[in-house]
């Protein structure tokens, strides 16, 4: 039995206003959950006419079998080899076609396929989904696949061999990570594994990973959630109920939480690679699973960190020190092991690496001893304030993060309270969150020297 | 009275293919236009969520710079940005960000500009800071120097991306000698070098008498910004848009451009085209090609190279419309658009082969006229989705006004879209794509 339940203006979102209890008013909402586990969260937003969808599977790099990296990311490439009523790419080509924008992405622990549609088009739009679904794997020959392996390989060659620092990603992975760890490899996988993917696994793949209860749907536009609540939960009645009853499915993976964690990276280590390229700094470093709060932190400290041209990095390495020219902090999500940070520093022209590394554990080392102050605390609030702001702007952005919150936490209220929540940091709580960026004795240094 | 049933997909995606450009309805995309105080004001209110999107700019860029300076533009505003706000010690980009507007600065080919992206409540005080800041015009030595270190490095980056390095190589090739199409607005690793505090300085000093143009988008009232656009627009002396350099074309362009690609493993192929054209049939015309030849999933090369053959992961197309004034007034103006994908190089040979004989077939045949119409309905369809934010928005029509197209440009192409005829449109085609040139990055260029 699908259970439905629907609510108006009570999204808490800033900017959406209570309204009647009318189905048709900015702000309502629909939760959906089918008897088989999956789950839908609809809001209505008429401010555009355009309706965004964004589709989340359990099903990233993370649940690749071992000697098989970038499976999922294959299967997510199969899923547009066709359906009975389109050929190879035609159901791309026809959302295209009708002013639609669709693309799907792989991460470590998640396979999201996303569009975005002009309104009057949706019920369309949902209907191809279900389609697609059910058909895909019909779609999924020998040939279509020989020819997915090699578009893959090409765009490995593009983001990761020929891109600048493309493969830097991946070396500080596969140090930071034990070897059991499924997070040593990007979701793209190594080439010789690609190379490796048959029409079986793909196949094999989509059945345990591709089923209902590992499936979360967000839905934001210019559309009446009741009138829509039809044909969502056709889309989610085309997937299968899955081998969750044999406990395959929505397995948690491994999570390592604090002293654990500190255990999988013992050491500080270095890689240096001799490139043509501009000298860089990247320094790795382990952080929570992205299911915590902590990570919250961790993240709510790299934008402290690294985000705006003012932010504390930035500005003692490239402002006040000037050994360096950019500075980026990035954190990598993982729902098992831990998660990664990465800080990434471009040095002066003639700068040695080491002089900077160790103007960075000056900077750092100050930050968590007493540094940092309530006005780091105030300028992080308004970036990470603007931040979700302009996120949750796009119908995208928030069809994307409501099927994260989702994803992580069974529900939309995550996402839904986010901005309260944040609001709730303290000066203390920031310090704390700033020292796990700070790790000098267990972390990897990659080093590019030109 | 008895309800008739829904129709099922099929017929409903029959329908929608049957659809001629002049039944889609498109999104009102209308800007409220006002001079105020000297500043030309592009405004479109009534967005849903507290947070407002700004671009500032004024005449400058390329267009305004000397060959052996370019990239001044671009640096002058990064180093204010990064400068002490007069009478402090703290900076702009400090100022703004402690209250959660993020802010980027830099320069296209006709302007030099300030982006500001952050809360509703903030935006009169944020404008006022860059009044302020612009208006003093102090560029303080470090952060000049990280500026041009930061536009420096990210040159030397660009040298390494196959596509970036294309689009440079093929604007320099279809450029008259010596004209700013040439040149990229973030410089190059030699005109950085040669810039200097001094340089940054007086332009800065100068920027303050150009006229100010400010395109607004979000939630907010003219009350919110009408005081700080006086404060941006005080002061003595005359406000215009300063003399600008026209777009120019060489007269006799390379039918294939071939340069290295840095690379021995990677190579890059494309397909470029640019006139030298006011009429705007002609610029959407241009676009159209790019956008049939690598612009969709279902584009010919897109299903040729990556659906057909798996020889590249995705073909991209681009365009460009710049005009000194306005397309409507018909002043000079040129359009240039460029398709490409890479290939692995041990590809090259077989792709290369394709390419030309599919290129010929494009040029001399033409696309079908079903093609055409149904190209023009999908942009027409997908003019919504330059709503989808503050910031999408601001992007777009600041980008159109930026090149100097006119506040009227977007309307105008869309009534050329909805108004296609395809047999028309295929005419232009062939003689605008007439002079078109094939580009080969790979170890190998000669």
């Amino acid at each position: 039995m699908t259970a439905i339940s629907g609510a108006v203006a009570a999204t808490g979102i800033p900017g959406a206003s209570a309204g009647s209890a009318d189905s048709a008013a900015d702000g309502a909402s629909l939760a959906i959950r089918t008897q088989a586990g999956a789950r839908a969260f609809l809001i209505r937003d008429p401010a555009r006419p355009l309706v965004a969808t964004s589709l989340r599977f359990a099903a990233g790099s993370a649940h690749d079998p071992v000697g098989l990296s970038g499976l999922a990311h294959v299967l997510e490439h199969m899923m547009f080899c066709g359906t009975r009523r389109f050929g190879r790419g035609g159901h791309l080509q026809m959302i295209q076609s009708i002013g639609g924008f669709a693309n799907a992405t792989t991460s470590a622990d998640w396979t999201r396929h996303f569009n975005v549609v002009p309104a009057d088009l949706i019920t369309i739009l949902l209907e191809l989904e279900a389609e697609r679904l059910v058909q895909a794997p019909e779609a999924m020959t020998e040939a279509a696949l020989d020819i997915e392996r090699d578009v893959v390989l090409s765009e490995r060659r593009e983001r990761v061999e020929s891109a600048p620092y493309g493969a830097a990603t991946a070396e500080l992975l596969a140090a930071l990570y034990p070897a059991e760890s499924p997070n040593r490899w990007l979701p793209v996988g190594s080439a010789e594994h690609v190379g490796r993917v048959g029409l079986g696994d793909c196949l094999r793949f989509h059945a345990d990973h591709y089923v209902a209860p590992n499936v979360n749907l967000a839905v934001v536009g210019d559309f009446d959630p009741w009138r829509l609540a039809e044909p969502v939960t056709a889309l989610l009645d085309a997937l299968g109920e899955g081998p969750l009853a044999s406990g395959q499915a929505g397995q948690r993976p491994f999570q390592a939480t604090g002293a654990v964690r500190d255990q999988l990276v013992t050491s500080r280590s270095r890689i240096e690679i001799t490139s043509a390229l501009p000298p860089k700094v990247f320094i790795g470093c382990l952080l929570p699973v992205s299911t915590s709060w902590d990570f919250e932190l961790a993240r709510f400290a790299g934008l402290c960190l690294g985000r705006g041209v003012s932010a504390r990095l930035s500005d003692r390495l490239i402002r006040s020190e000037r050994v360096a020219s950019a500075v980026q902090v990035k954190t990598m999500a993982r729902a098992g092991y831990a998660s990664a940070g990465i800080i990434e520093i471009t040095p002066v022209d003639g700068m040695p690496a080491g002089q900077v590394i160790d103007r960075l554990d000056a900077a750092l080392a100050d930050s968590v001893d007493r540094g940092l102050t309530e006005a780091d605390l105030l300028r992080t609030k308004a970036m990470y304030r603007s931040s979700w702001l302009a996120d949750d702007d796009t119908f995208i952005g928030r069809s994307d993060s409501l099927s994260l919150a989702m994803q992580l936490n069974g529900s939309a209220d995550a996402y839904l309270s986010h901005d309260a929540r944040i609001s709730q940091i303290n000066l203390d709580q920031l310090r704390s969150a700033v020292l796990g960026w700070h790790q000098p004795d267990r972390r990897v240094e990659l080093v590019y020297l030109s | 009275m008895t309800a008739l049933p829904e129709p099922g997909l099929s017929e409903r995606l029959a329908s929608l293919a049957e659809i001629s450009p002049a039944a889609v309805p498109v999104t009102d995309a209308r800007l409220h236009v006002i001079r105020a105080a000297g500043a030309s004001v592009y405004a479109q209110a009534g967005m849903p969520r507290p947070i407002v999107a700004v671009r500032l700019y004024w005449p400058g860029g390329s267009a305004m710079e000397d060959a052996g300076l370019s990239g001044l533009h671009a640096v002058t505003m990064q180093a204010l940005i990064r400068s002490p706000a007069p009478g402090g010690k703290t900076t702009m980009a400090e100022h703004l960000e402690s209250a959660g507007v993020a802010v980027a600065a830099g320069a296209t080919d006709r302007t030099a500009y300030l982006e500001l992206r952050g809360p509703r409540e903030y935006l009169s005080n944020a404008l006022t800071l860059a009044a302020t800041a612009v208006a003093a015009a102090e560029v303080d030595e470090g952060a000049f120097q990280a500026a041009r270190k930061q536009a420096l490095h990210g040159s030397r980056r660009r040298q390494r991306d196959l596509a970036m390095l294309a689009g440079d190589a093929f604007r320099a090739a279809r450029a008259a000698p010596g004209n700013f199409l040439a040149r990229r607005p973030g410089g190059s690793a030699v005109s950085l070098d040669g810039i200097s505090v001094a340089d940054c300085r007086a332009l800065a000093a100068g920027l303050w008498g150009r006229r100010l143009h400010l395109v607004i988008v979000g939630d907010q009232r003219a009350d919110d910004y009408l005081a700080a656009v006086s404060a941006l627009t005080s002061g003595d002396g005359e406000r215009g848009d300063g003399v600008a350099e026209p777009p120019a074309l060489c007269a006799e362009p390379p039918g294939e451009l071939r340069a290295a690609s840095g690379s021995a493993a990677h190579s890059y192929l494309g397909w470029g085209t640019a006139a030298g054209t006011a009429d705007i049939a002609d610029h959407v015309a241009i676009e159209l090609a790019a956008h049939l030849l690598g612009g969709w999933s279902g584009s010919r090369w897109n299903a040729l190279f990556r659906e057909r053959l798996g020889l590249t992961y995705s073909v991209a197309s681009a365009h460009t419309s710049l005009s000194i004034g306005s397309l409507s007034s018909g002043d000079p103006a040129c359009c240039l658009a460029q398709v490409g994908f890479s290939v692995a190089t041990k590809d090259l040979a077989t792709a290369l082969d394709l390419l030309r004989r599919d290129i010929e077939d494009f040029v001399s045949t033409g696309p079908s006229p079903d093609g055409v119409n149904a190209a023009a309905v999908q942009l027409l369809r997908m003019e919504a989705h330059f709503h989808d934010s503050a910031r999408k928005m601001v992007a777009r029509v600041g980008g159109l006004l930026q090149a100097g197209l006119g506040p009227d440009f977007a309307e105008r192409r869309i009534s050329v879209l909805r108004a296609i005829r395809a047999d028309e449109t295929r005419d232009r085609m062939a003689a605008l794509l007439r002079q078109s040139t094939l580009i080969v990055l790979s170890d190998a260029p000669e």
